[in-house]
């Protein structure tokens, strides 16, 4: 089996770097089980149903809040479009009705933790991402540094960023440079 | 050294190491620049932009138009930092600036001589008017003036610093943490809003911080303070300005984080710009003292009577022994008592002749010597104030009565105060003119997301400040939702007495002719005389907008803080009107200056831009890659041998590629997933041939128009299913392309059942060219790659080294070539592999400057032809258009003007002799003038190994019937004229054998 290799490999070496004292910040990366994307058109939930019924889910969703199942993750990213992370195969699901789209290989996720990882996330984006205005659960769809990204908070202080895989080292430098105030520590991919 | 035993918020156990022109300075934490300037004994703190006059410290707050300094040495170098908003820190290091040799012994003064032929708008006059048809002379003397005049000087290093942005959201921001601005934080906090409360200065506490330490309002502030500190939902910033205002409850703050250390520490930023978003605001942002109009205002010793009780109280600075204060309203009586109950020895020129007991009482009991009824005529003195004229003045200021000469080091002026209005002004309107305060103050309305409280509307009293404070928070929580109970109001304490009561509104000191002794300013920071204003009314000046530019007051970084109702109230005399009837200017961002690197925050450097890296990019960059930018991109240029240069590189690499074989990395075309039943439909509307009858299996070039005719973008499309069809663009063009068919699909062609997603980032590509490609694909491929099996314009899967990839059959480059789409994450090893696997085949990488050489050689068009200015018929595209069916573009491109036969059309070029064309250099005739356009332009150009000459492509008028004929090509910009003979664009195989084959 061939490693997939990850858009970061050259930057999530261990190591400490930025302010001294407690570290604010922890970056690093996660693989990605495989990511689909349904769309559809009118009736899209109808269409989209079996897929995510066979994925555990109930609805499609929200715009905001992630669904999680045992197998997959789904974010609600348009009113036609649903976006998966799961080990599935979905691309026999595709049909006149239900366009499946393989991005696996698309986005690469990057970790941000720590007890600064919302004030790190303030510096980057004009949404209110306090506390009681983004939870556990809630997702986002941005942009950072002008690269559009899906920001997804797992806990208070722990978030996923799914970054297009040919910019994601522009936003993982962007991310590191205005981290470094923080004290922030880059964790090997795990 | 004016420096008190006791006394003073400064910490006397921390002395700090401060310089200014090389001078140590007596500072402790606590103190800023100037209260160390002053207990330094400093009193030449500066010189004026336009005159060069001696200027000191004016004022102690940002008002300050004098004491303005380089700070800092190197690359930190910092110029017109105003010495009385600069904390002390140790290692401050800081030098005058404007002087020329040195502060003392200023050059530049001679300009003060000559000041009668420096007035408004001598520059306009002298050097536009005189030479009506040439600037030359202008040209001449700006380098000079420019020299002359101005401000500090920049540097051109790189700071080394780094700046940082910030969002923020909240219920309430509370702008300035006076009496007012606790006061409304606080009922605010209560009632359980999100609250940003943010103070210009290191401490809270606003002019309460003027008082003598030890007063009741320390003991206020500390209590507020000690309650905001325990609400969680209280944010407080401090060193933290709030600059601009602007809709939708957005505020700009620029947070001074470092600028308090020599450098930042511990990878702190030095500034931090916050973008808050804030439901409500509160703007209790106080008021600036005013000066008085005299002759010799300006002088080093002149000070605004607030700012001497601030040096004495909050920085234990004695800034005069013997003082003249002169008022126009109560506010300096408290000034005058402080100074003389410090140990000064106490004038004061009250220009009312009516004042209250209370106030005689009070200054009698403080040993001042009270003249009602008297005002400072003029300031006497080189650089420094040595004696004050006094002179009896009627109700509108003139003398009227003999003068008499008091021995002054300082003379400490209070004509009123001016509401600091700007950010409320920048959001709403003008200020209107509040006559009891004699001063501008915002007019309040219901529903405004921003209100005002305390002395920003002019509060007259402290209990009316705290009242207006704590009722505007209340009210700002309540309308951002928060439902929770203020509590009681603080009751104050004392403190001195305000501006308002019984002001006269008296602003300038004259002779008994209504001329002023000396020279005598309204705005100290651009040398505007109050002559200035009386010159720009005689010249039919009327709009308080045209005074402003014409002479220039108000403007720099003074933006009317000291100067504006000055210069006003002289406008509306001259005119016989009165102040609200001439107006007031406008205000605009920022209330003070901020530095360009925060707003520039990270967006430098490499981060100015994001960039774009292929999925192979390192293994290009670790095996000798030069890079190149490609829009976004960085691509391998080309892979020098030892001792290569660009040329002989990709003169070596096409070549390669020509005999052998060669791949490159084209991970950067734009890839999109069209999917849909209407995906067909949708295909054939965007390109101008058909996609009906593309079978599974098959892909196709195609070219699309924008909707003015002329052509967007060329890819193949292939078709990998029923309704999903993989669309290819330009790397140039693929987000233009996405974004324009995304909007085509959400309004004009919603009818149709498609989705376009982006899949570039999915897939990483590998172009594999020459004879041996097959050879060389055969051998790492699990699959039949023979002609029969894959022919052009098809493609296949197959595994490679493990992985799943799809291998098309097309060629960029006129060469046997395939393209291989690979899956991001195993790009790298599928090259790996074929790099191994190439030993055998002669394989080498080629860069991007070699697949130039190809593809011109081969005739095919480019970005340097697909430029937006080429048709269809001007690239010899047209007989790609089908005539069955409409798509975009399809009417446009026939507009006569476009169809004009005369088009410059693609043409290829042989250059005669050695050197190569450059592109966009000119065609012409090879006789005739080479004057204008001439008959078309070189786009691209070329070495070319297989024909063993320099070639290019190009747009010639007439092209297709101009083929043998011998034209100039000419290079004006590099002087340069060549001769080419016009050929075919399809220079090599042109009937496509090689890669057909």
């Amino acid at each position: 089996m061939v490693d997939v290799l990850s858009p970061l490999k050259t930057k999530t070496k261990a190591g400490r770097h930025g302010a001294a004292g407690d570290t604010g910040v922890a970056l690093g990366t996660r693989s990605i089980k495989g990511l689909w994307q349904l769309a559809g058109w009118s009736g899209f939930e109808a269409a989209a149903e079996p897929v995510l019924k066979r994925l555990g889910f109930v609805d499609a969703g929200t715009f905001r809040e992630a669904r999680r199942s045992e197998s997959a993750t789904a974010w609600r990213i348009a009113p036609d479009k649903i976006l998966l992370e799961t080990a599935d195969e979905l691309g026999d699901e595709q049909s006149a009705e239900l366009a499946v789209l393989d991005l696996g290989h698309a986005r690469t996720a990057i970790t941000l933790t720590g007890p600064a990882a919302r004030e790190l996330l303030s510096q980057l984006i004009a949404i209110d991402v306090s506390p009681a205005a983004f939870r556990p659960g809630e997702f986002l769809q941005t942009g950072i540094h002008h690269i559009g990204v899906l920001i997804h908070c797992l806990e208070v202080d722990r978030f996923d960023i799914l970054v297009p895989g040919t910019w994601a080292e522009s936003v993982w430098e962007v991310l590191f440079d205005n981290a470094l105030p923080h004290g922030v520590e880059v964790r090997e991919a795990a | 050294m004016k420096r008190l035993e006791t006394g003073g918020r400064i910490d006397r156990g921390k002395p700090l190491s401060a310089r200014f022109e090389g001078r140590d300075l007596p500072a402790f934490q606590g103190d800023t620049l100037a209260s160390a300037m002053l207990a330094g004994g400093v009193s030449l703190a500066g010189r004026s932009f336009k005159y060069h006059r001696p200027r000191g410290i004016y004022s102690a707050g940002v008002e300050e138009p004098g004491a303005l300094v380089h700070l800092r040495e190197d690359d930190r170098h910092e110029p017109n930092a105003r010495a009385t908003t600069t904390e002390a820190f140790d290692g401050l290091v800081s030098t005058a600036q404007n002087a020329w040799p040195s502060l003392g012994f200023d050059i530049g003064a001679v300009n003060n001589w000559v000041s009668p032929f420096l007035s408004a708008g001598f520059y306009y006059k002298t050097f536009i008017g005189p030479f009506k048809h040439s600037t030359k002379f202008w040209m001449m003397c700006e380098a000079f003036i420019r020299k002359a005049a101005g401000m500090g000087r920049g540097t051109y290093l790189s700071d080394p610093d780094h700046y940082e942005k910030r969002n923020a959201f909240c219920d309430v921001l509370v702008i300035g943490a006076g009496a007012a601005g606790l006061s409304a934080a606080l009922a605010a906090g209560r009632a359980g809003a999100e609250v940003l409360l943010v103070e210009q200065d290191f401490e809270l506490g606003g002019v309460a911080l003027s008082d003598p330490a030890g007063s009741e309002g320390d003991s206020w502030i500390a209590s507020v303070k000690a309650e905001l500190d325990g609400m969680s939902n209280v944010r407080i910033l401090t060193r933290t300005t709030a600059f601009g205002a602007y809709d939708g409850g957005t505020y700009g703050l620029i947070e001074r984080v470092s600028d308090h250390f020599k450098a930042p520490e511990n990878h702190q930023v030095r500034q931090r710009y916050w973008l808050v978003h804030a439901k409500r605001a509160v703007m209790a942002t106080g008021a600036i003292e005013r000066p008085l109009v005299f002759g010799g205002n300006d002088k080093p010793g002149v000070m605004l009577a607030g700012a001497a009780r601030t040096y004495l109280n909050r920085f234990a600075v004695l800034a005069g022994r013997n003082v003249v204060v002169t008022t126009n309203n109560d506010s300096a009586y408290a000034v005058a008592i402080d100074l003389a109950k410090a140990g000064a020895t106490v004038t004061l020129a009250d220009l009312r002749s009516s004042i209250s007991e209370k106030l005689k009482s009070a200054a009698s009991d403080a040993g001042i010597t009270l003249l009602p009824g008297h005002g400072v005529l003029e300031a006497k003195g080189g650089r420094k104030v040595n004696a004050a004229i006094v002179v009896p003045v009627d109700a509108a200021g003139k003398a009227n009565g003999a003068q008499k000469t008091i021995t002054a080091d300082l003379v400490a002026v209070s004509g009123g105060w001016a509401p600091v209005v700007h950010l409320w002004s920048q959001l709403y309107r003008k200020p209107v003119y509040h006559e009891d305060g004699a001063c501008f103050v915002p007019q309040p309305e219901a529903g405004h997301q921003l209100q005002s409280a305390g002395t920003a509307i002019a509060a007259a009293s402290l209990d009316e400040v705290i009242e207006q404070g704590f009722e505007r928070g209340a009210e700002a929580a309540r309308n951002a939702g928060a439902s929770g109970d203020s509590g009681a109001r603080p009751t104050g304490f004392e403190t001195g007495p305000f501006w308002q009561q019984g002001m006269s509104p008296v602003w300038a000191i004259f002779k008994a002719d209504g001329t002023p002794q000396g020279k005598a300013f309204v705005d100290f920071q651009h040398d505007v005389k109050i002559s200035d204003v009386d010159q720009a009314h005689l010249e039919g000046y009327v709009s308080v907008e045209h005074l402003k530019r014409y002479t220039t007051a108000g403007m720099a970084t003074d933006q009317g803080k000291l100067s504006n109702v000055n210069a006003l109230a002289r406008m509306a005399e001259l005119r016989g009107l009165s102040i609200p009837d001439v107006g007031t200017t406008t205000f605009r961002p920022p209330f003070t200056p901020i530095s360009m690197g925060v707003l520039v925050g990270h967006e430098t450097g490499r981060h100015f831009r994001p960039v774009r890296l292929s999925p192979i990019h390192h293994w290009h960059a670790e095996n000798g890659g030069v890079m190149t930018e490609a829009g976004a991109w960085m691509r391998p240029w080309y892979y020098p041998q030892p001792d290569e240069d660009l040329r002989s590189a990709y003169i070596r690499e096409a070549a390669h590629v020509r005999e052998h074989v060669g791949m490159i990395d084209v991970s950067t075309l734009g890839k999109i997933a069209v999917q849909g039943p209407d995906a067909a439909e949708f295909l054939n509307r965007m390109y101008v041939n058909g996609w009906k009858t593309l079978a599974i299996g098959r892909l196709r070039y195609g070219a699309m128009l924008r909707e003015d005719g002329f052509v967007m973008d060329d890819g193949a499309t292939a078709r990998l299913g029923e309704h999903d069809y993989f669309m290819s663009t330009t790397t140039a063009n693929a987000a233009k392309v996405l974004a324009f068919a995304e909007h085509l699909l959400q309004t004009a062609w919603k009818d149709l059942k498609v989705h376009v997603t982006t899949a570039t980032d999915q897939w990483a590509a590998i172009a594999v060219a020459g004879p041996k490609s097959r050879a060389l694909l055969s051998a790492v491929a699990d699959t039949d790659l023979s002609r029969d099996a894959l022919p052009n314009n098809h493609f296949t899967q197959a595994v490679i080294g493990g992985v799943k990839v799809r291998i098309h059959r097309m060629s960029y480059s006129g060469e046997l070539a395939y393209e291989i789409y690979i899956p991001a994450g195993y790009g790298r090893h599928v090259w790996e592999i074929l790099q191994a696997a190439g030993k055998e085949h002669n394989l080498r990488p080629y860069g991007t400057e070699a697949m130039g050489a190809l593809r011109i050689e081969k005739g095919h068009i480019a970005g340097p032809e697909i430029e937006g200015r080429t048709t269809l018929k001007d690239l010899g595209l047209e007989g790609f258009a089908s005539s069955k069916k409409p798509f975009v573009g399809s009417i446009l491109r026939k507009r006569p003007v476009l169809e004009d036969p005369a088009r410059p059309t693609l043409v290829g070029l042989e250059i005669e002799g050695k050197t190569g064309a450059k592109a966009g250099s000119i065609l012409f005739p090879a006789t005739g003038e080479t004057k204008g356009h001439g008959d078309g332009w070189v786009s691209s150009t070329t070495y070319s190994p297989a024909l063993g000459k320099n070639i290019a492509l190009g747009l010639l008028k007439n092209g297709k019937t101009r083929s043998g004929e011998t034209i100039r090509v000419v290079n004006f910009v590099g002087n340069e004229t060549l001769s080419a003979k016009v050929v075919s664009h399809h220079f090599f195989d042109p009937e496509g054998e090689r890669q057909n084959g």
